[in-house]
C-alpha cells in the first residue's frame, strides 16, 4: 500500500485565523498505482487530511505510513529528514498560481528539483521536460511567470511539482476555475501521469470527473471516511446527503432504474456510452 | 427596449492581437443573458467594455440608448452593477452590513434610512442573520451573497456577473443560481448578463451569446444555440447535459421531440 | 468560524466597551499624562501612583482581558523591570532621604534607590495597562474612525483625513484574508522543499523571497481587483460621502470624560502646588 492512515485523529484549530478542520479516527489505505478521489464538503477535512501525507501537518493522534515514511504525533516515532517525504509525494494546492515567484518560468519549475538536490544542469532539464509534458513550448521557458495567462500560470505550477517526479501525486481541485476545455487537458495530463505508473490522489468537488478517471473514491464527512468505494458504486447510493451531487448522467439512469428499466451501469463512464445504453433501451420499447 | 446595443466593437489590448472583433449583439430588457466561451474567447475582454473599464475600444456601445464614453461613464455606471469573479476581492466592508451600505454611501444615501436598506437586501440574499459576521468567517458563496446585496441595494437596471460562480464549489454555485432566479422574479424589469462558462447556467437563460477567438459565433436562445448541429462541437465548447444526450441519441437514431425540455419528461420518453 | 483579534480586542459588552472610542483615546492620554507628572515626595508619589494604578486595574478588569493576555503584555516588561532594579541599586543616589538600606563594605544603598526603581516600574505596569484598556475594549476599525474624527480638522491643511481612514480600514479587513494567502503560500513552497525554520541564516532569508514575492503579487493584484470593484460601486475619494456606521456620544461618555478630567485636573493640582495630602491631614488632626 502506497499510503496508509492509522487511527489518525487532528484537532480543530479554532484560536488561529488560519483554523483547520479536525479529522476524527481516519483509518484506510491508498493502494498503490491507483487514482483515488477523496471527496465531500468544504469543510469536511479533506485539505486537513491531504497534508497529513506530506508531513506539512502532523496528527494529534495516530500514524500516517506513506510508503515506510512514518508521520506520527510523536515526534520520537516520526521519520527524520522530512524533504525525503517531501520529494516522493509532490502536492499541489489548489489556486497553485499562487506560489510562482521566480523572474523566469524555466526557474521557478526548477525551483524545486534543485531544493531535492539536483544539480543545477538536471533541474533545468527536467523543468524543460516537465514544462512541454504541460504542454508549455520552448517559447515559454524564459519568460517571467507573472505574464502569462491563468491557465499558463497554472500549468506552470503544475510543472513545477511534476519536474522532480514524485511517486506520489496529491492534487486539490486542479480544475478549479478553469473552463471544461481547459478541464479536460488538466485531467488528461493527470490520466497520462497516472498510466505511467504514478499514485494519483485528487480531491475534487466534480462527480464528473471522479466518474471519468477514477478507480477509486473516498468519501469523508465530518472528519470521517463514510464510504470507500467505486465510482459506479457510489453513484448508486444516496450521496446527497454527504453534500455530493450525483452526475446527471447516474441521475438519468437512477431514475430509469426507478421506473423499471435496466440499463447496464458497469458500461456507462460517459455520454457516448450512455447514449449507446439508451438506444438499446428504447429499442426493447418500442 | 435594447438595453445593451453593441455594434461593431473591437479591441485590442496590446495594439497587435486583436481580443474583440467586431462584435454586435442587442439585449433586450428584463432578459437573463448568458455571455459564454472559452477562456480567452474575448468574453472577458467584452464584460470589461461594458463596464466601462476598457477606454479606446472600436465600434460603438450603446447602455439604454446613451453611448458609452468617458463623459457617460458616471451615468450609466451608476445603472450597472457588477458582480466580480473573486469573492474576496470585492468585499470593502469590515462585516456583511458594512459592504453592503459601501455603495449606499457613495451615492450619499442619508444615514437614517441606510438601515432599512441594508436589512432589506441582506433578507433578499439570505444574509440577515450574519449581518454582522466579518469577511473571514464566511464561505465563498457567502461572499458572493453579499456582494449581490450590495449591488441590488444600488437598484440598478442592469447586473452583471463576470464569471461570479467560477471559484465556488457546487453549493456556492446553486447558492448564486437560485438567487438570479429569485432576483429575476422580484423585478421582472432588472436585465441581467452572466459571463460564464457554466453551460448547465447558460441552459437557463433566455439568450445565449457565444464569443470564440474574439468574434460573435452564436447568438439566440438555449435551444436554438445549443442544438445547433455543427455549432459548439466544432469550436470545443461543451453543451448542456440535456442537449448533449439529445443530440448524441439523434446520431443514433433516437429523435427526441422538442417537447422534452428536461429530465424528468426526457426519462418519461425514453420509458414508459 | 472565528474572527481574529487584533491588539487583543475582546469582544464583550461591558461599560468600557461601550464607551464612545473618541472618549477613550482621549481619556487614556490624559491618565497616560497623569502617570508621568513630576510629583514630589516619595509619599505623594506612591499614593498618586497607587491611586492610578488601582483605577486602570479596575478598567482593565471590566474589559474581562483573560490573565493570560495581561500576562503576556507584561512579559516584555519584566526583564527591563529586572535590569532598572540592578542599576539603580548599584547607582549611588545623589539626594537620600529614605535613609540606609544597607551598608556593605562600604557599598551603601539606600531606600531612594528602591523607591526610584519602583515608581519606574509601576509608570511601566500602567502604560501598559492604559493601552491594554484601549485595544481590549475597542474594536480596531472604532479606534479608525475615532482617529479619522480627530484628524477631520487636519482637512482645512488639506490632509486626506476620510482617505487615510478607508485605507486603514480596508487594510485591518485585509489582514486575516493576508494572513491565509502567507499560510497558503508557505504551505506550498514547503511541499517544494523548502525550510523556512531551519538551516542557515543566509539559506533562510532565501527561501522568503519565494514567500514574499507571491505575497506581494497577490496583495497588488487583490487591490487592483479591489480598487476596480470599488469604482464599479461609485467610490470616489474625493466626493462628500454619508456614513453607514456614526459615533454617537451619549451621557456616560461625557460623564466619564468629567471623571477623567477631574483625575487629571487633581494630579495636575498636586505636581504644581507639591500637595502634600499626608502633611494636609496631619494638619487637619493637630487642628
Amino acid at each position: 500500500m502506497a499510503i496508509v492512515f492509522k487511527d489518525v485523529f487532528y484537532i480543530y484549530n479554532r484560536k488561529t485565523p488560519l483554523e483547520t478542520e479536525a479529522l476524527n479516527g481516519i483509518s484506510f489505505s491508498i493502494a498503490k498505482g491507483s487514482f483515488t478521489a477523496l471527496v465531500g464538503r468544504t469543510g469536511c477535512g479533506k485539505s486537513t487530511l491531504i497534508q497529513h501525507i506530506n508531513a506539512l501537518l502532523n496528527p494529534a493522534q495516530g500514524e500516517v505510513d506513506i510508503d515506510g515514511w512514518i508521520n506520527a504525533a510523536e515526534k520520537k516515532k516520526r521519520s527524520k529528514k522530512v524533504k525525503d517525504l517531501r520529494r516522493h509525494v509532490g502536492l499541489v494546492f489548489q489556486f497553485p498560481e499562487y506560489q510562482l515567484f521566480e523572474e523566469t518560468v524555466e526557474k521557478d519549475v526548477a525551483f524545486a528539483p534543485k531544493n531535492f538536490g539536483m544539480s543545477d544542469e538536471d533541474a533545468l532539464k527536467a523543468a524543460h521536460a516537465a514544462l512541454l509534458s504541460v504542454g508549455l513550448n520552448e517559447s515559454f521557458f524564459k519568460r517571467s511567470p507573472f505574464e502569462l495567462s491563468g491557465g499558463e500560470k497554472r500549468k506552470v505550477a503544475i510543472a513545477g511539482i511534476l519536474a522532480f517526479h514524485p511517486d506520489i501525486l496529491v492534487v486539490d481541485e486542479p480544475t478549479a476555475g478553469l473552463d471544461p476545455l481547459g478541464a479536460k487537458a488538466m485531467m488528461e495530463l493527470f490520466k497520462s501521469i497516472h498510466d505511467a505508473g504514478t499514485t494519483v490522489v485528487l480531491v475534487t468537488h466534480d462527480m464528473n470527473i471522479v466518474l471519468a478517471y477514477c478507480d477509486s473514491v473516498v468519501v469523508l464527512d465530518n472528519g470521517k471516511i463514510v464510504s470507500i468505494t467505486d465510482p459506479v458504486s457510489l453513484f448508486s447510493q444516496d450521496i446527497e446527503k454527504y453534500s455530493l451531487e450525483t452526475p446527471l448522467i447516474y441521475q438519468l439512469v437512477k431514475d430509469l432504474e426507478q421506473r423499471g428499466a435496466h440499463l447496464d451501469l458497469t458500461k456507462i463512464k460517459d455520454l457516448a456510452s450512455l447514449a449507446d445504453q439508451l438506444v438499446a433501451l428504447k429499442g426493447k420499447v418500442s | 427596449m435594447k438595453v445593451i446595443s453593441a455594434k461593431n466593437v473591437s479591441y485590442s489590448y496590446d495594439g497587435e492581437h486583436p481580443a474583440l472583433k467586431d462584435v454586435s449583439f442587442d439585449v433586450e430588457e428584463g432578459s437573463y443573458v448568458a455571455l459564454i466561451g472559452h477562456n480567452g474567447s474575448g468574453k472577458s475582454t467584452l464584460a470589461k467594455v461594458l463596464m466601462g473599464l476598457l477606454s479606446g475600444f472600436e465600434g460603438e456601445v450603446d447602455i439604454f440608448g446613451l453611448p458609452l464614453s468617458g463623459k457617460t461613464l458616471y451615468s450609466i455606471r451608476s445603472r450597472l452593477g457588477i458582480v466580480f469573479q473573486n469573492p474576496d476581492n470585492q468585499f470593502v466592508g469590515s462585516t456583511v452590513a458594512d459592504d453592503i451600505a459601501f455603495g449606499l454611501e457613495n451615492r450619499q444615501v442619508p444615514h437614517e434610512q441606510m438601515d432599512g436598506i441594508v436589512k432589506h437586501y441582506a433578507e433578499q440574499a439570505g444574509m440577515s442573520d450574519l449581518l454582522e459576521r466579518e469577511p473571514q468567517s464566511l464561505s465563498g458563496g457567502q461572499k458572493q451573497r453579499v456582494a449581490i446585496a450590495g449591488v441590488l441595494a444600488m437598484n440598478p437596471d442592469i447586473v452583471i456577473f463576470d464569471e461570479a460562480t467560477a471559484m465556488l464549489d457546487p453549493k456556492g454555485k446553486h447558492e448564486i443560481a437560485s438567487l438570479i432566479l429569485s432576483m429575476k422574479q422580484a423585478n421582472p424589469k432588472l436585465t441581467i448578463l452572466s459571463i460564464t462558462h457554466d453551460v448547465e447556467e447558460a441552459a437557463h437563460s433566455d439568450q445565449v451569446i457565444v464569443l470564440n477567438e474574439g468574434t460573435l459565433f452564436l447568438s439566440g436562445t438555449p435551444e436554438e444555440v445549443f442544438s445547433h448541429d455543427e455549432g459548439l462541437t466544432k469550436i470545443q465548447l461543451d453543451v448542456p447535459f440535456l442537449f448533449g444526450l439529445k443530440k448524441a441519441l439523434k446520431q443514433r437514431g433516437v429523435d427526441v421531440p422538442s417537447s422534452v425540455k428536461d429530465l424528468p419528461s426526457l426519462e418519461a420518453f425514453l420509458w414508459r | 468560524m472565528n474572527s481574529f483579534s487584533l491588539g487583543r480586542y475582546v469582544p464583550y459588552n461591558s461599560f468600557v466597551h461601550r464607551l464612545d472610542p473618541r472618549d477613550k483615546i482621549l481619556g487614556s492620554i490624559l491618565l497616560m499624562v497623569c502617570v508621568f507628572l513630576p510629583i514630589s515626595g516619595w509619599a505623594m508619589t506612591f499614593t498618586m501612583a497607587g491611586i492610578l494604578f488601582l483605577l486602570s486595574a479596575i478598567l482593565l478588569w471590566c474589559t474581562h482581558s483573560s490573565i493570560r493576555d495581561i500576562l503576556s503584555s507584561l512579559r516584555s516588561l519584566w526583564m527591563m523591570i529586572v535590569f532598572l532594579l540592578i542599576i539603580y541599586v548599584l547607582m549611588p543616589h545623589a539626594n537620600p532621604t529614605l535613609g540606609v538600606a544597607w551598608n556593605w563594605n562600604g557599598w551603601t544603598v539606600y531606600w531612594d534607590s528602591f523607591a526610584e526603581a519602583g515608581k519606574i516600574m509601576l509608570r511601566l505596569l500602567m502604560m501598559v495597562e492604559l493601552t491594554m484598556i484601549l485595544t481590549a475594549s475597542t474594536k480596531p476599525l472604532d479606534l479608525t474612525y475615532a482617529f479619522e474624527w480627530y484628524l477631520t480638522p487636519l482637512k482645512l491643511l488639506h490632509f486626506p483625513a476620510h482617505e487615510v481612514a478607508m485605507t486603514i480600514s480596508i487594510a485591518l479587513r485585509f489582514i486575516p484574508t493576508l494572513l491565509d494567502d502567507t499560510n497558503r503560500v508557505m504551505k506550498a513552497q514547503e511541499s517544494r522543499g523548502v525550510d523556512f525554520t531551519h538551516g542557515r541564516i543566509w539559506k533562510r532569508l532565501m527561501a522568503l523571497t519565494s514567500l514574499i514575492i507571491p505575497l506581494f503579487v497577490s496583495a497588488f493584484m487583490r487591490s487592483e481587483e479591489l480598487a476596480n470593484a470599488m469604482e464599479c460601486r461609485g467610490y470616489n475619494p474625493k466626493a462628500k460621502r454619508t456614513r453607514f456606521r456614526l459615533l454617537h456620544w451619549h451621557w456616560y461618555d461625557y460623564l466619564s470624560l468629567v471623571i477623567v478630567a477631574a483625575v487629571f485636573a487633581f494630579s495636575l493640582y498636586v505636581t504644581i502646588t507639591h500637595f502634600d495630602l499626608y502633611a494636609f491631614f496631619w494638619g487637619l488632626t493637630v487642628l
